[in-house]
C-alpha cells in the first residue's frame, strides 16, 4: 500500500454555469487498494468519475493517473484505466464476446487468450456468445466487468456497481473484484450510495458532501474505533434489564451496553436469573452508515 | 494494423450486425427487381432499350439515398441514446479519431451500397432488355452527369445530418431535418429566390441541386456549376468543423 499513488486529484473543480459541482477536491488514490468513494445522491460522485475518465472537462486542478495528466496526456493516461461509468451499457445487438472483440480494437495488444481469461475471470463462459439483450443485468454487470479489465489497467472505475444488483449479484461482485485486486494487482475505485456495501468491499473510503472531501478514512483496522463493542440484547423488559445489569441503557426497548465477550455470559447469566427474557444477543457494530449519516447530516443535498 | 482501422472495423461490425441495416438494402435490392420485372410486363415499356431502362431505374437511387441519410444520423446519436458513448470514449484513442471512424464507415457504407444497388439495376436492366438497337450516346452522357452529381449533393447532405447528429445527439432530429431539407430544396429556393435577394445564392439549399447545371446552365444569374460546388465545399466544411468541435468538447453526462 505504499509507493506512488495510482491516482492524484488536484484540486479539481467542475463548474457548471454558477454552482460548482466539485469544489476543489484533492485526493490521492493509493495503488493495490479497493477504495470507496462515498456519498449521497448529487454529492458529485458520478461527476468526479466522468472526470477521470475524461467524459467531462475540469473547469480547474488536474488528474494525474499514473502520473500522466488527464489533460495534456488523455491517451496514455487513460490506457490505465478501465471503467464502467453507470450502467454497464453494450450493444444489445451483439453478443458478448463481439462487446468484448469491439474494446478490445480499441486498446493495443489485448489478445484473444486475453479475452478468453477476462471471460473466465467472470465467470461468462457459457453465454458469451448469446446476444446481450438475453443477458439479465448481472451478466450485463459481468461483461462489464470484463471489457474493462481486457487491457490490464491498473485502475478499475466502477461507478455505483451494485445499483440494481440483486444480494447474489452484490456477493459476486464483491468476491471477484478481491479476486482482482489479488490477482491483477489492480486498484479498484468504486463509488457507492450504499454504506453498508462499502463497509464490506473496501480498504479505505473517502466521503464527499456537495462537492467537497468531508473525510478519508481507512477502514478493516478492527481498533480505529469504528467498530465500537455495544451489545443488544433483545428482551421482554429492556428498563428491568437496566436496573439487573445496573449499567447500560434502553433503546426501542433492546437493552444496550458495552461489554467484551466474558461479560457478555455473565451479563446474560445475571438477566436470566433475575427472569428477564433473552430472545437475542448481538453485537452492535457503530457502521460506517451512522458515522457517514453524522458526517453528511444526514445526507441533505444543498 | 492501425488503430483507425480498427475504430473503422468496430463500427462495421456495428453497422452490419443489426437487421436493419440488411432489411434496409435488402427492400431496395428487391424493389429494383420488381420495377425492372414490372417494366418488361408492362406493354409500353417491354420493347425499351436496357440503357433507357438502366436510366429509369437509376431514379431509384433516391432509397440508396434515404437510407444513408438514416445510417449517417444514427452513427452518432445512436452511442448517445444506447448510453455506450460512455463505454466507447473511455479508451485511448482520441475522440476525433473516433468520430473520424463513424464518419469514414457510413460513407463507405454509402459507397458500398450505391454500387450494389448500380449492380442490381444494371444486373435487371441487361438480362430482361436488349441491349441491340440504337445507342444514344447523348442520353448515357446525361444520364452518367445526372448520377455523379447525385452523389455530391448526397454528399453534402449526409455531412449535414452527421453534424445534427453529433450536436443535437438524436437520430429523429438528424433524420427529420435532413431528409426535410433534402425534399423541400426547391421550395426554399422559391422563398429565397437569388433573382430577388442577391445574397440568396449561398444559401445552401439554393446550391444543392446540381442538376440544373446539366444541359440547361444556371437557372440564376452569377451562377455556375463551380460556383455552387464552392458554396456546398465550404458548407462541408463548416459542418465538419461544428461536428468535430463540438464532439471534441462536449460534457458526457447521463
Amino acid at each position: 500500500m505504499t509507493g506512488e499513488p495510482v491516482v492524484q486529484l488536484k484540486g479539481v473543480t467542475k463548474q457548471i454555469g454558477n454552482k460548482k459541482i466539485i469544489d476543489n477536491l484533492t485526493l490521492d488514490i493509493p495503488a493495490g487498494q479497493v477504495f470507496g468513494f462515498l456519498g449521497p445522491n448529487g454529492s458529485g460522485k458520478t461527476t468526479t468519475i466522468r472526470m477521470m475518465v475524461g467524459l467531462m472537462s475540469l473547469t480547474q486542478g488536474d488528474i494525474l493517473i499514473q502520473g500522466q495528466s488527464i489533460k495534456t496526456h488523455y491517451e496514455q493516461a487513460i490506457a490505465h484505466v478501465g471503467a464502467i461509468v453507470e450502467n454497464p451499457e453494450m450493444y444489445k445487438f451483439l453478443t458478448g464476446y463481439q462487446n468484448l472483440i469491439h474494446y478490445a480494437r480499441m486498446s493495443s495488444g489485448v489478445s484473444d487468450e486475453r479475452i478468453q481469461e477476462a471471460i473466465a475471470l467472470v465467470g461468462l463462459g457459457g453465454r458469451i456468445h448469446d446476444k446481450v439483450k438475453t443477458y439479465s443485468l448481472g451478466m450485463r454487470q459481468r461483461l462489464g466487468v470484463a471489457q474493462a479489465i481486457l487491457h490490464h489497467p491498473r485502475l478499475l472505475i466502477l461507478d455505483e456497481p451494485t445499483n440494481g444488483l440483486d444480494p447474489q449479484g452484490i456477493r459476486e461482485l464483491r468476491d471477484y473484484l478481491r479476486l482482482l485486486t489479488r490477482e491483477e494487482g489492480i486498484t479498484v475505485f468504486v463509488s457507492s450510495h450504499l454504506l453498508s456495501e462499502m463497509e464490506l468491499m473496501c480498504d479505505s473510503v473517502a466521503v464527499i458532501q456537495s462537492g467537497r472531501l468531508v473525510d478519508v478514512r481507512t477502514l478493516k483496522d478492527s481498533d480505529s474505533g469504528l467498530t465500537a463493542h455495544q451489545v443488544a440484547f433483545e428482551v421482554n423488559d429492556a428498563k428491568r434489564a437496566v436496573e439487573v445489569v445496573g449499567e447500560g441503557r434502553d433503546e426501542d426497548n433492546t437493552f444496550i451496553v458495552s461489554a467484551d465477550r466474558e461479560q457478555i455470559a455473565a451479563i446474560n447469566a445475571k438477566l436470566v436469573m433475575a427472569g428477564v427474557l433473552v430472545y437475542s444477543i448481538y453485537t452492535k457494530v457503530t457502521s460506517l452508515e451512522d458515522q457517514f449519516l453524522e458526517l453528511t447530516g444526514g445526507g441533505h443535498i444543498e | 494494423m492501425s488503430s483507425f482501422v480498427r475504430l473503422v472495423q468496430n463500427e462495421n461490425m456495428k453497422m452490419y450486425r443489426r437487421p436493419r441495416t440488411w432489411v434496409m438494402i435488402g427492400i431496395t435490392i428487391a424493389l429494383v427487381f420488381i420495377f425492372g420485372i414490372v417494366s418488361k410486363l408492362e406493354p409500353s415499356t417491354a420493347d425499351m432499350n436496357a440503357w433507357g431502362i438502366m436510366s429509369n431505374l437509376l431514379s431509384m437511387s433516391f432509397l440508396v439515398n434515404i437510407f444513408s441519410l438514416v445510417i449517417m444520423a444514427e452513427i452518432v446519436a445512436s452511442e448517445f441514446t444506447w448510453g455506450t458513448i460512455k463505454l466507447l470514449l473511455i479508451r485511448p484513442s482520441s475522440r476525433y479519431k473516433i468520430l473520424a471512424s463513424k464518419l469514414v464507415s457510413a460513407l463507405l457504407f454509402m459507397i458500398g451500397f450505391m454500387i450494389l444497388f448500380l449492380f442490381a439495376a444494371a444486373l435487371i436492366s441487361f438480362t430482361l432488355f436488349t441491349t441491340s438497337g440504337s445507342l444514344d450516346t447523348g442520353l448515357i452522357d446525361q444520364m452518367l452527369k445526372q448520377f455523379g452529381l447525385g452523389l455530391i449533393t448526397l454528399f453534402v447532405i449526409l455531412t449535414f445530418a452527421f453534424m445534427l447528429s453529433t450536436v443535437f445527439r438524436s437520430s429523429g432530429i438528424a433524420i427529420g431535418l435532413s431528409m426535410f431539407l433534402y425534399m423541400t430544396s426547391d421550395l426554399w429556393m422559391l422563398l429565397f429566390n437569388p433573382v430577388k435577394y442577391p445574397w440568396a445564392k449561398y444559401l445552401l439549399f439554393v446550391n444543392m441541386n446540381l442538376g440544373q447545371y446539366v444541359g440547361g446552365g444556371a437557372r440564376f444569374e452569377g451562377m455556375s456549376l463551380s460556383f455552387s460546388l464552392a458554396v456546398l465545399a465550404v458548407h462541408v466544411f463548416l459542418f465538419l468543423l461544428i461536428s468535430f468541435g463540438i464532439f471534441k468538447k462536449r460534457d458526457v453526462a447521463a
